[in-house]
C-alpha cells in the first residue's frame, strides 16, 4: 500500500518569515524521491512542514487525500516516519531500545512496548542487516550504523512513508553508498522515501524522482532522468555543473555523474 | 529475540528488585536500631511487631517511644524525600535531554525554599507550607525552562539550561536572604536557618501525612508514563514524528516532578545533590532506558538517604545537619560522576 503525499499551494516558514511559497508537489508511492537544492533553499523547513513539525503558513499539504492539518500526532506518526541525521546527545541506548522507540505510535499511553514490538523491531534490524548490533550501545557503534539504526526505528515504526533528512550526512565515502543501497533496497519493499541530500550524484544514482528547490520555493519536479540535467542544476547551484556520462561495470552500464565547474566552461559532452 | 532470552532478563530484573527492596527493608530495620538510645535488633523486631499488629506491649515505654515515635517517622522521612528527590531528578535530566539538570539546578528546589521560607515567615500551616513550596518551586522551573528557550540560538543549550538554573536560584536565594534578615529572630529565624540547612530531625507523623500524598501524586503518574519520557529524550522532533505531544507530556513530567520535589521540600528543606547523583548511578547500573531507571533510582534515592540520614544522626555524638553531611558525601561523588561523564553519557 503505497501512499503519495501531496501539497497544494504550500506555503512555508515561520510567521513574519515566508520561506517557500505556492508549492505544488505529488510524492508518488513506492519510489525514492530526492530533494536537491543550495543551501538556504527552505529544504529543511519544506522537510519539517511535510513531517507536520512545522504548520504551513499557507495551503495544505495532504497525506493520502487527508489534510495532514486534520490529523493527531499518533496518526500521522503511523503514516510518515522520520529519519534524522546522527546526531550527538542521545543518551547511551541499547540499539534495541532506539528502534523500539519506533513503535510509539502503536503503544497506548501508559504502555510499554512487548514481545510483539520486539519481534518487530528485531525485523527492521534484520530488514537492514543489523541484527548483530541489538546489544550495543548506540553511542559506543560507528556514525554509518547509527544512520542505520535510525532507519530501522522508521521502519518498526510501520509507516509507509520514511523521509530521512540527509542520510548520508557525515559519513564515509562507502557508508554512503551502503546507506543509499539500503534505502533502495526499501523502496523495493514498497516503502516511499524521501531523502533530502546536498549530492545530485546520490539522487542520479539512487532516486527515482528529483525535486529541484531554489529560493522561495520549488524550480522542478519530476522523474530524475527528466529533470536532472546539466541546465538545471547549473541553474539552481549557480555554477556551471556538467552531466558526464561514465561507463562502467560488467556489460559497461552507463552511470550520469555530476562533474562541477569543468575547465573552460559547460561544453557538452 | 527469543522467549528465552526474555524469560532470562524478566528473572535477572525481579531478582534486580528483590535485591533493592531488601536492601531497603534490611536497612531500615538495622538503621531502627542505632542511635544515642541505644536498641536490640530484638526489641525493635518486637516492637515493630507490636506496633503494627496492635498486639499487647511487653517493652518499656521508652523504647517504644524512641522507635516509634521518633525513629520510624524519620526512617520514614529519609525514604520518601530519597525516593521523590532522585525520582523527580531522573525524569528532569531527561524531559530536559540534560544530565547535568537537578531540582537543584533547575531551581526548584531553592524556589520551594522560598515558598515555604515565606510560609514560616507569614506562620502558615504545614498544608500550606506545601503548596507555596510547590507554587514557587513549578514558578522557578518555568522560568529557567523560558529563559533556556529564549536564548535557543545559543551553541550549547545544556550549558544555557544549567546557567539560567543558576541564575533564578540565585534570585530565589537572594529572597530567602532577605525573609530571614526580616524574620523574627527569636521565634521564625531558627526555625527557618533549621530547615534551610535541610535536615529530617524534626518530621512528625503528621508531616509525613501531609506529604506522602503529594509525593505519590508525583510519582505515579510517572511510573505510569515510564516508557514514553524515553522518547522525550530524544528531542522535541524526533518525539513528535514518533506521535508524541510534547508540549503536554513535558508539563505533565515537569509538574508531576516538581510536586514530589516541593513536597519533601516542604518537610525536609533544602537537600541537594540526591537529584543529580542518584540517577547517575542508577544509568551506571541499569543503563538509560527509562522503564528500568526510574525503579533503579528509586530504590537507590531510597538507600542513599536512609544511609545518610542515620550516619548524620549517629557518626557523632552531636547531629550533623543532615544537608550539610549530605553535601560532604554528595560533592565527591558527583566528582566521581563527572569524571566518568564521557563513559556514561557518550
Amino acid at each position: 500500500m503505497a501512499l503519495t503525499i501531496e501539497t497544494r499551494a504550500l506555503a512555508t516558514g515561520y510567521p513574519g518569515y515566508p520561506v517557500g511559497r505556492d508549492m505544488n508537489l505529488t510524492v508518488r508511492g513506492g519510489r525514492v524521491t530526492a530533494l536537491l537544492g543550495p543551501n538556504g533553499c527552505g529544504k529543511t523547513t519544506l522537510f519539517r512542514t511535510l513531517l507536520g513539525l512545522l504548520k504551513p503558513q499557507g495551503g495544505q499539504v495532504l497525506i493520502d487525500g487527508d489534510d495532514l492539518a486534520g490529523l493527531p500526532r499518533g496518526e500521522v506518526a503511523k503514516r510518515v516516519a522520520y529519519v534524522p541525521q546522527v546526531v550527538e546527545g542521545y543518551f547511551p541506548f541499547s540499539v534495541m531500545d532506539v528502534v523500539l522507540m519506533g513503535r510509539a505510535p502503536h503503544l497506548g499511553m501508559f504502555a510499554a512496548p512487548g514481545a510483539g514490538d520486539r519481534r518487530v523491531a528485531g525485523e527492521a534490524l534484520a530488514e537492514l542487516r543489523i541484527a548483530d548490533l541489538a546489544g550495543r550501545s548506540f553511542t559506543a557503534i560507528s556514525g554509518g550504523q547509527r544512520q542505520l539504526v535510525l532507519i530501522a526505528r522508521a521502519l518498526a515504526q510501520e509507516a509507509p512513508v520514511i523521509f530521512m533528512d540527509e542520510p548520508t550526512a557525515s559519513l564515509d565515502f562507502a557508508n554512503q553508498f551502503h546507506v543509499l543501497d539500503c534505502i533502495s533496497r526499501l523502496s523495493h519493499a514498497g516503502r516511499t522515501i524521501v531523502i533530502s541530500s546536498h549530492h545530485p550524484d546520490h539522487a542520479l544514482r539512487f532516486a527515482d524522482d528529483a525535486v529541484l528547490m531554489e529560493t522561495g520555493g520549488l524550480f522542478a519536479a519530476g522523474t530524475t532522468g527528466e529533470i536532472l540535467s546539466s541546465e538545471t542544476l547549473s541553474r539552481v547551484y549557480g555554477m556551471e555543473i556538467v552531466i558526464a556520462e561514465v561507463a562502467a561495470g560488467r556489460g559497461s552500464t552507463t552511470y550520469r555523474v555530476c562533474v562541477p565547474n569543468p575547465v573552460g566552461g559547460a561544453v557538452a559532452p | 529475540m527469543t522467549g528465552g532470552e526474555t524469560a532470562a532478563v524478566w528473572t535477572r530484573r525481579a531478582l534486580g528488585y528483590g535485591l533493592g527492596l531488601g536492601a531497603v527493608a534490611m536497612l531500615f530495620f538495622a538503621a531502627a536500631t542505632v542511635g544515642r538510645y541505644p536498641v536490640s535488633m530484638i526489641d525493635v523486631a518486637r516492637i515493630l511487631w507490636e506496633g503494627m499488629t496492635g498486639l499487647p506491649r511487653d517493652l518499656g515505654d521508652s523504647a517504644r517511644a524512641v522507635v516509634l515515635d521518633i525513629r520510624v517517622p524519620r526512617l520514614t522521612a529519609a525514604l520518601l524525600v530519597g525516593v521523590a528527590l532522585s525520582a523527580a531528578g531522573a525524569t528532569y535530566q531527561s524531559v530536559f535531554r540534560n544530565p547535568l539538570v537537578a531540582p537543584d539546578i533547575l531551581g526548584v528546589t531553592s524556589g520551594a525554599g522560598l515558598g515555604a521560607v515565606l510560609a514560616i515567615f507569614l506562620s502558615l500551616p504545614v498544608a500550606a507550607i506545601q503548596a507555596m513550596a510547590f507554587v514557587f518551586g513549578l514558578g522557578a522551573v518555568t522560568l529557567v525552562y523560558s529563559v533556556a528557550r529564549a536564548v535557543r540560538g545559543a551553541h550549547d543549550p545544556i550549558l544555557v539550561l544549567v546557567l539560567a538554573g543558576v541564575v533564578i536560584g540565585a534570585v530565589m536565594g537572594a529572597g530567602i536572604a532577605v525573609l530571614t534578615y526580616l524574620a523574627d529572630p527569636y521565634d521564625q529565624l531558627p526555625a527557618i536557618t533549621f530547615w534551610l540547612m535541610g535536615s529530617l530531625a524534626g518530621v512528625t507523623f503528621a508531616d509525613l501525612a501531609t506529604a506522602w500524598p503529594a509525593v505519590a501524586l508525583g510519582l505515579v503518574p510517572l511510573l505510569f508514563l515510564r516508557w514514553r519520557v524515553n522518547l522525550m529524550s530524544l528531542g522535541d522532533d524526533e518525539a513528535r514524528a514518533l506521535g508524541v505531544d510534547t508540549e503536554r507530556l513535558r508539563l505533565v513530567l515537569v509538574v508531576c516532578a516538581t510536586l514530589a520535589t516541593s513536597a519533601v521540600v516542604a518537610i525536609a528543606g533544602t537537600i541537594g545533590w540526591v537529584g543529580l547523583i542518584i540517577p547517575h548511578m542508577a544509568r551506571f547500573l541499569v543503563g538509560p532506558e527509562f522503564s528500568r531507571l526510574l525503579p533503579a533510582t528509586i530504590l537507590l534515592g531510597a538507600i542513599y538517604l536512609l544511609g545518610v540520614d542515620t550516619l548524620a544522626r549517629a557518626a557523632t555524638t552531636v547531629e550533623i545537619p543532615l544537608g550539610v553531611l549530605n553535601a560532604f558525601v554528595g560533592a565527591p561523588l558527583f566528582l566521581w560522576v563527572l569524571a566518568r561523564a564521557r563513559l556514561s553519557w557518550r
